[in-house]
């Protein structure tokens, strides 16, 4: 049996990858893309622990907050796109670092 | 005692604040009055509660509401609390009428007597409550009123900034009084009023002493005393209305009111607390009494008016003895009534002139002779001129300190004559401005006529009560007595001699040399402010003993210097943000490291 | 490729964060898991297909958890497009 502790660095490295995308590019679509990243992450691990508790069984519960928060992901990425669209016909670019006044 | 009258004495103006916006949408005028209508109905059901209380009987009502935590709403039905009901719902009840009139072309009533009938709802709820908790959440209830009415003609910048400036002051002591209450919950596991009077085991005195100086923070912000006066001069922004209302007759009492159920509920009060509570009152009475001499708007001398008369209650309620509690509630129902009849006389004279600056006015005693006599009327009982009805609650005040005696008794009696001085003085010294001598230029030009009817009823129906509610002491005595725990060592009724000769002195010395600079203008007040020595007595007065340009130095200035250097800290940039959230994780995780694998 | 420095830092720190987490990951437990709870009646035995038990678990227990998602999907999706109504047609809320 692979032990756990794999199996969580693993989800582990796929959230730091997604947290070094939101950190360093400047695309705003990458951004976008970086908060999926995370949000795998995370559905990934409720799985894995949904598995650890006896051999041969399975926690449903952590499969259907996994179900929902797939959707949620969904409808979170297709909101922020659009706010990216909204972003770009206003400031005329995709860079995130010039965003940087509050008045608009 | 009219049915659920202690509930619905403070719901009904409650929900009639929540229905005046449909109301409004009907007819303007039918806001105006049936705003009237429920206060005056209110004030119906207040009064309905006094002969029961008369006649002995007081009660508690109460409602569980969250049992585990011991919460529960209810009523307290007992002479203080019907007293300040009554008195809170019949000025409140001749200001609505007099607001009709008052306020007649003025945009945004809606909000006006949304804001006042949740005030006088909120204020009635406050004194009716039976715990702690419930009071502190009217007391929240009524700064917010005063926030939003000091605030009410918000396009001008002076007005919001002195909203504000209301609210975060008070804010302060609000924290205090949380505090306070907080500590009372968490040693004692009960809040209301019987539960901690008669509590089984006995409260240590330490906690006593500190939970009451706390509850004594939140007055002292809520009641403008010394160092938390500042709001007040400033909150005369708002209209005259409201700050006959709240910031004379009714809010600012919520303090006194505070420290005079402490009083009654804790079973004992150290000597310390009730040093304090003298200390500030002495100080802010003689402090606000002197800087209402230098100040030329007319509302603002009749706020430090207000703050210095609240003094005079709190030291009043600092001397700790039966007399002198029983004294600061006299005397807290005569000024209320004296005090909002000079701050609506105030409103019509700057109804009908349209400045504040009593520079600026004169000689309006042909043209508004009710408004005249009226405000002389009120004058007069602010100074303390027998028969009116605040020369016998202040010259109860000065006995009571009197027989006290000792190192504090005779400084408070020092301090209070010294201080009915300088009331006399600038008393004399509003009227003499206002209405005598001759017109300036500037008023030539307008044309001055008497306030309208609706304006001058509550004038005329107040001014008799301040003529004719001084000569009910006795009956106001054995009122109130019931309620003290140690009523047996009363001796009211005997007038000693010495302090009544002093307090007369005091008439004549204070009023005397105002007479003569004001009224026969035979010497100027010119050379006060600009003699070579007074010059400089005359600034410090004028600038408030520069507590305000300290607060606001030190918190306004300093606070937004901070935020802006600390500003550059910040670039806005979302990359720039999470390098500091992984930054801050991967500290976290050192953390963690270091403490588990020490060794390695 | 001109020197970024947002850039650097953030590679230099996500590496060290990744280093040092994997580090406490795989040599220490999580204290929670001891707290648990272990007797769980809806557990499935991985013989049978998850998907189909999954399905089943859903649908019995958490139906209105389904029904509240797709309602916000629906939401979601009217707001985009909403939102994505250019200035020609339809207009702009303002």
């Amino acid at each position: 049996m692979i032990p756990l502790s794999y199996y969580l660095v693993f989800t582990l490295i796929l959230y730091l990858m997604g947290v070094y995308c939101l950190a360093t590019k400047r695309n705003m679509i990458r951004l976008v893309l970086g908060i999926e990243i995370l949000i795998n992450a995370a559905n990934l691990n409720f799985i894995i622990l949904s598995a650890n508790w006896k051999t041969g069984f399975v926690d449903p519960l952590a499969h259907s907050i996994v179900i929902i928060s797939i959707a949620l992901a969904g409808c979170v990425s297709a909101v922020a796109l659009t706010i990216v669209v909204y972003a770009y016909r206003h400031y005329g670019t995709l860079d995130v670092r010039k965003l940087k006044r509050l008045r608009g | 005692m009219l049915p659920y009258s202690p509930w619905l004495a403070w719901l009904i103006p409650i929900i009639g604040s929540l229905s005046v916006p449909i109301i409004a949408k009907i007819n303007g005028k039918l806001r105006d009055w049936l705003s009237f209508t429920f206060v005056a109905t209110s004030s119906i059901f207040t009064f309905s509660m006094l002969p029961d209380v008369f006649n002995g009987r007081s009660a508690e009502l109460q409602v569980q509401w969250i049992p585990y935590f011991n919460l529960s709403y209810g009523v307290l039905i007992d002479p203080l609390s019907v007293f300040m009901a009554s008195l809170v719902s019949f000025i409140g009840a001749l200001i609505m009428l007099y607001s009709i009139g008052y306020m007649a072309h003025e945009e945004g009533l809606t909000r006006y007597y949304f804001f006042m009938l949740l005030f006088i709802g909120g204020m009635i709820g406050l004194v009716m409550a039976n715990n702690f908790f419930q009071l502190y959440i009217f007391w929240e209830i009524v700064g917010l009123c005063s926030y939003a009415l000091i605030g009410f003609w918000y396009k001008k910048p002076e007005a919001a900034r002195a909203g504000m400036k209301a609210f975060i002051v008070t804010r302060i002591g609000d924290v205090c009084l949380l505090l306070g209450i907080l500590i009372l919950y968490l040693n004692t596991g009960q809040l209301t009023f019987s539960a901690v009077r008669n509590s089984a085991s006995p409260l240590s005195a330490s906690l006593l002493t500190t939970v009451a100086l706390l509850f004594f923070g939140g007055a002292i912000g809520k009641s403008a005393q010394v160092p938390l006066f500042v709001w007040l001069p400033d909150a005369m922004e708002g209209p005259t209305t409201v700050s006959a209302l709240i910031h004379a007759a009714t809010m600012v009492k919520a303090g006194v009111y505070l420290v005079a159920r402490t009083a009654i509920v804790f079973p004992s009060l150290s000597s310390e607390y009730l040093l304090a509570v003298a200390g500030v009152g002495a100080v802010t009475a003689f402090m606000a009494a002197t800087m209402a001499l230098a100040t030329f708007d007319i509302k603002r001398v009749l706020a430090y008016s207000t703050i210095s008369q609240i003094g005079y209650m709190m030291f009043s309620l600092g001397l700790g003895t039966s007399g002198g509690w029983l004294a600061s509630q006299f005397h807290l129902m005569s000024h209320a009534l004296f005090k909002a009849l000079l701050f609506l006389c105030a409103g019509a004279v700057i109804h009908v002139t349209g400045t504040r600056d009593m520079r600026q006015m004169g000689g309006l005693k042909r043209y508004m002779p009710v408004t005249y006599v009226t405000f002389i009327i009120g004058a007069l009982s602010l100074s303390g001129v027998p028969p009116f009805n605040g020369f016998w609650s202040k010259d109860l005040i000065l006995e009571e300190c009197f027989k006290l005696g000792g190192y504090m008794g005779s400084f408070l009696f020092f301090v209070g004559t010294s201080t009915a001085i300088i009331t006399v003085a600038y008393a004399i010294r509003m009227t003499a401005l206002t209405f005598m001598g001759e017109e300036p230029n500037l008023l030539k030009g307008k044309k001055l006529c008497e306030a309208p009817n609706v304006m001058t009823v509550p004038l005329i129906v107040l001014a008799s009560t301040c003529v004719a509610s001084g000569f009910l002491q006795p009956y106001f005595i054995g009122f109130m007595s019931q309620i003290l725990p140690r009523a047996n060592e009363l001796s009211i009724a005997s007038i000693e001699a010495l302090p009544l000769t002093v307090s007369l002195i005091a008439l004549i010395a204070g009023g005397l040399p105002a007479y003569i600079i004001y009224v026969r203008r035979s010497v100027s007040p010119e050379t006060f402010t600009k003699g070579r020595f007074s010059r400089y007595l005359y600034k410090i007065l004028a600038n408030g003993y520069y507590f305000d340009s300290f607060y606001n130095y030190v918190f306004v200035k300093g606070v937004s210097y901070i935020s802006n250097w600390s500003r550059k800290l910040q670039t806005g940039i979302l990359n720039v943000n999470m390098i500091a959230f992984i930054a801050a994780f991967l500290s976290l995780l050192s953390f963690f490291f270091a403490a588990l694998e020490g060794g390695v | 490729m001109a020197f970024d420095r947002i850039e650097a830092a953030g590679l230099i720190l996500t590496v060290l964060a990744v280093m040092v987490s994997c580090f406490l990951t795989a040599y220490n437990d999580f204290p929670a898991f001891q707290y648990a709870s272990h007797s769980n009646p809806y557990m499935v035995r991985l013989t049978q297909p998850i998907g189909q038990e999954v399905s089943k678990f859903m649908w019995e227990n958490r139906g209105l958890d389904l029904i509240a998602q797709a309602l916000v999907l629906l939401g979601a999706a009217v707001g985009c497009l909403v939102m994505l109504r250019s200035e020609r047609e339809g207009g702009r809320l303002e």
